[in-house]
């Protein structure tokens, strides 16, 4: 293994779990408009929901994550109907939406911890069935690979979508315009349900993910939120290609950070790159 | 008696914090994610001055405010470059930097060990040890931020404020530089925020930086978005209600494996309802 | 057609809204009045409820009530995975001492409260532990808490633990009495062995964000200068660059003082890499988890350096323990032993004290020798520190051997 190659392999393992992160959330985002503190919490939904069926209760594997993607996104689009929507058409601020997914946020995370205690548990069943690949001079996990894959297939995937279907244009020009889509004769509402969907769903692939790579607990969420944010915003928010590039970038900041400065200032190093890019390049790599 | 004393106090600290919060979010509509970083400011100043130098209380009280003044003069500057969703984000981004400062810088603050032993003010002779006269400090004190506020708020200043809040190009037009008055309030804002630093530095005796975090700011956030926006006395029943919830709920009977977890998820649920049912807060009349 | 159906949809959307409009500003009005005097009432309720409780607390009867233990954890929140297990092990505590004939004759309670790892919480919960409940003694957790709560107990020159990693506690306050490791006898302990096998350039993996770390460093300091600093963000499970890093500097060793729910993280992370750089660590658990001793190749185990205490897990509180919480990690009991230890040193120092007198209580905890310790501890220095029985291990060929 030789160590720049790996370095910036790091880089871009820690991109691609940003990026799953930062796609549902700018899905949500450009369609909503508001800072959903709950979106974190999807993920870590999803990883639970993978440990009670496939490690509790013994179920198979893959069908075990199809169970918990499907169930972060219903729980998603759950709260959409039942809380964010109701508030929508009250005409209720941004800050309302933010304080509400604040509460959700803090409900959900204690009661995963309720049901599943805050210790921290790992998805994956041992090390030595894990293969190990190795490209170009660095080594990778399988379960690593397995995340940038996703991380690329499903940029892909959403960009398809919003390009060519009817579906996807109708989510655009909810976000570009939600007003004049109501006028255009677009059930918004629904549109914006099902954008909760597949962000949540997304997010909650992201939180199985992480925990067959290292693990899950109550409390992950919140944190891969700030990240998967961060990336969302350096790309440029709305933009999908946007989410993957600024997830790599940041991947690669805060590595090359820990790298040539310190661990301590890992945090710190991504928000100075956050505000450096508002200041330079305010709509994000992507300009749009 | 004592407990409802504490409280109290409680309570004060964080109606001075709620009530300059207001004065940049409510009144100028400018979502700013950052306080806790100007708190945190004024109370390490008071910290660091009381325990190693012979400096009192109100000097301590009076540096803070010059550094939080000085500091968020600096990064208003940076921030008014923002508009709207990307302002909160980059705030956001700031406050985690002050806190890394917190953390990092060790031989100033003591890092994570925090610094202990900070003592009552002290005013020509009388020694505010007792919580009772602590807490008519911080009455007097908290009474005087809301007339200062109240006064601003009145002022043709503030009008302008509520201008910007309104539709900033719009005022632009007649001629007003809103960045000034955009940076005005935010200083102003943080230099109280400062004040209520200093005191909770010498009412705990102890500060830290985890009392600094994102999470303190949206914590602040939620008192103003809950008490209603752009009402002060909105303010102070929010942050009545957010401080006296925890405490109320102690006294609720849950199985006590799960009590603590159950009381989040109720303090969550009861987040969600209020917004539902009163998404313009306790006293509210404006939405954003 | 459809162009005219779109308009009229467009019109009846328009109808609605307006209706939608009346509708809520009715509602609104109605709201208004209604839902001020419900939340009004909503806080004067809360005034009422704690004021009556207040009262309530202030005319407790004596003697045959069971003695009141206060106990601030985090039981909620970041630091839930520490507080959940610390409250079993007092609880564990609880139940063996009541069945025993509890005190004297009298039973413990143990009254806990959340505080959430949070310093204003902790506060409060301290405030109402010590004016509502009236506790005669607290237990505290984490470092900045306890510093919080500490000027609280001294001011009622109350004999209170503290589980903290700072040990200025019991140095600047005459009343407090400390548990947790000491990290800087640990590291310093840890870096003088390595030092004496030649093991020369120390890479420091801690944490920041927690104040054992900067123990740990200050014990380090007093030994050595060759240190790498390799600290990373608290809470991240991943290594990788860090761990890339220590291979980069050549470093001989990795001092690890952690959390066991990284240690499962760091081999794994080790292995994958190929960064066969041994670690010192601390307690054997934490060190090499059961579940790393299956799955990670032995060849990455071998050479790491423990700073154990005694044997938690196969003592007879290990074994207890474990068998009321199966799904328990070995590596996570040692929260669980520290509560019960602290439970412990309380009903051991109040034996034959029926007044519960303070001065008496405060004496007996100095003096502890023998209490029942779910990590052979036989009780406080002279600096009111717990005195934690320790060995050096070393791991070869999947054993631990004591170094001697």
């Amino acid at each position: 293994m030789d160590i720049i190659p790996q370095l910036v392999l790091n880089s871009i393992i820690a991109g691609s779990i940003y990026a799953l992160i930062a796609l549902g959330f700018n899905l949500i985002y450009g369609a909503t408009k508001f800072f959903n503190l709950s979106h974190g919490v999807m993920a870590a939904i999803g990883g639970y929901t993978v440990f009670y069926f496939a490690k509790t209760l013994g179920w198979n594997l893959p069908l075990s994550i199809v169970v918990g993607v499907l169930l972060a996104g219903l729980i998603g689009y759950a709260l959409d109907k039942l809380v964010y929507f109701p508030l929508r058409k009250r005409k209720a601020s941004n800050m309302v939406l933010l304080v509400a997914s604040l509460g959700l946020f803090t409900a959900i995370q204690a009661i995963i911890a309720i049901l599943f205690t805050s210790q921290f548990q790992t998805l994956s069943q041992n090390i030595s069935g894990q293969r190990i690949y190795e490209i170009l001079g660095g080594v990778i996990t399988q379960t690593q690979l397995t995340i940038l894959i996703s991380a690329l297939v499903i940029t892909v995937g959403l960009v398809l979508l919003l390009k060519y279907t009817m579906f996807g244009k109708a989510i655009k020009a909810v976000s570009d315009d939600e007003e004049v889509a109501k006028i255009v004769g677009i059930n918004t509402n629904k549109i914006i349900s099902y954008v909760f969907f597949i962000g949540s769903a997304i997010a909650g692939l992201g939180g199985i993910l992480v925990g067959f790579d290292t693990g899950i607990e109550p409390t992950m969420g919140f944190a891969l939120l700030l990240k998967g944010v961060i990336a969302a915003i350096i790309g440029g928010v709305g933009s999908i290609y946007g989410a993957l590039i600024g997830a790599f970038l940041l991947g690669f900041v805060e590595n090359f950070g820990i790298w040539q400065i310190s661990g301590e200032w890992k945090d710190a190093i991504a928000f100075i790159l956050l505000i450096l890019f508002l200041i330079f390049r305010p709509r994000g790599i992507m300009n749009k | 008696m004592e407990y409802l004393i504490h409280l109290a106090i409680l309570f004060s600290i964080y109606g001075i914090l709620g009530i300059s919060l207001n004065l940049v979010v409510g009144y100028t509509g400018l979502l700013s994610v950052t306080h806790a970083a100007f708190y945190g400011l004024g109370a390490y100043a008071t910290a660091i001055l009381l325990t190693t130098t012979g400096i009192g209380f109100f000097l301590s009280l009076i540096i803070g405010v010059l550094v939080a003044i000085i500091t968020s003069f600096l990064i208003g500057i940076v921030l008014s470059k923002f508009d709207d969703d990307y302002y909160a984000l980059a705030s956001l981004g700031f406050n985690t930097i002050i806190f890394a400062l917190f953390l990092n810088w060790q031989s100033l603050t003591r890092g994570p060990l925090g610094i202990p032993g900070i003592s009552r003010p002290e005013l020509f002779g009388f020694d505010f040890s007792s919580n009772l006269s602590f807490l008519i400090l911080s009455l007097i004190i908290l009474v005087l931020i809301f007339y200062i506020s109240k006064f601003i708020v009145n002022s043709s200043f503030g009008r302008v404020l509520k201008a910007i809040r309104g539709d900033e190009k719009a005022i632009q037009v007649f001629g007003y530089n809103t960045a000034y008055y955009k940076l005005t309030i935010f200083v102003i804002s943080a230099g109280m925020a400062a004040v209520a630093g200093s005191l909770f530095a010498s009412y705990i005796t102890f500060v830290d930086p985890s009392s600094f975090t994102v999470f303190e700011s949206i914590f602040i956030l939620a008192i103003i978005i809950l008490g209603g926006l752009s009402n002060m006395r909105g303010v102070i029943l929010g942050a009545l209600f957010l401080i006296l919830l925890p405490e109320a709920l102690r006294f609720v009977g849950f199985p006590p494996d799960i009590a603590a977890q159950m009381r989040q998820v109720i303090y969550g649920l009861i987040l969600v309802l209020l917004m539902l049912y009163r998404p313009q807060g306790l006293l509210g009349e404006y939405k954003l | 057609m459809t162009k005219n159906l779109t308009i009229y949809n467009n019109k009846i959307k328009y109808r609605n809204y307006q209706y939608n409009e009346q509708y809520l500003k009715r509602l609104n009005k109605f709201m208004n009045k209604k839902t001020k005097l419900i939340v009004g009432a909503l806080i004067i309720i809360v005034i009422l409820v704690v004021g009556y409780l207040v009262s309530k607390g202030q005319s407790e009867p004596i003697s045959t009530d069971p003695i009141k233990i206060g106990a601030i954890l985090p039981l909620s929140g970041a630091a839930a995975f520490w507080g959940e297990n610390v409250i079993n092990g007092m609880n564990l505590a609880v139940e063996e001492i009541n069945n025993s004939g509890g005190v004297d004759g009298r039973l413990i309670k143990v009254i806990a409260e959340d505080s959430k790892a949070d310093v204003k919480e902790g506060v409060n919960a301290a405030n109402k532990l010590l004016n509502i409940d009236n506790v005669f003694t607290l237990i505290t957790h984490t470092t900045a808490v306890s510093n919080a709560v500490v000027p609280l107990t001294e001011a009622r020159q109350m004999p209170a633990i503290f589980d903290a990693a700072d040990s200025a506690i019991p140095l600047n306050n005459k009343y407090a009495f400390k548990t947790f490791y000491d990290a800087r006898k640990e590291c310093k302990g840890l870096i003088e062995i390595a030092n004496k096998r030649g093991i020369n350039k120390i890479g420091l993996l801690l944490p920041n964000a927690m104040p054992y770390a900067e123990d740990c460093i200050k014990g380090a300091n007093e030994v050595t200068d060759n240190i790498v600093n390799l600290r990373y963000i608290f809470r991240d499970r991943d290594f990788r660059t860090v761990l890339l890093k220590a291979k980069k500097e050549n470093v001989d060793a990795m001092l690890w003082i952690g959390f066991p729910f990284e240690t499962n993280d760091i081999h794994k992370q080790r292995t994958e890499l190929g960064i066969n750089i041994p670690l010192l660590c601390g307690f054997k658990e934490e060190c090499i988890s059961d579940s790393a001793k299956e799955i990670i190749p032995q060849e990455y185990l071998n050479g790491m350096i423990s700073f154990d205490f005694q044997d938690i897990s196969g003592g007879k509180f290990g074994k207890k323990y474990l068998s009321l919480y199966p799904e328990t990690s070995s590596e996570s009991l040692v929260g669980a032993a520290f509560g019960y230890d602290e439970l412990m040193l309380i009903a051991n120092s109040l034996k034959g004290n029926k007044e519960l007198d303070t001065e008496k209580f405060y004496e007996d905890m100095m003096k502890t020798e023998n209490y029942p310790s779910a990590m052979a501890s036989k009780g406080f220095d002279e600096n009111r520190i717990l005195v934690l029985d320790t060995r050096l291990l070393e791991y070869k060929n999947g054993d631990w051997t004591e170094i001697k």
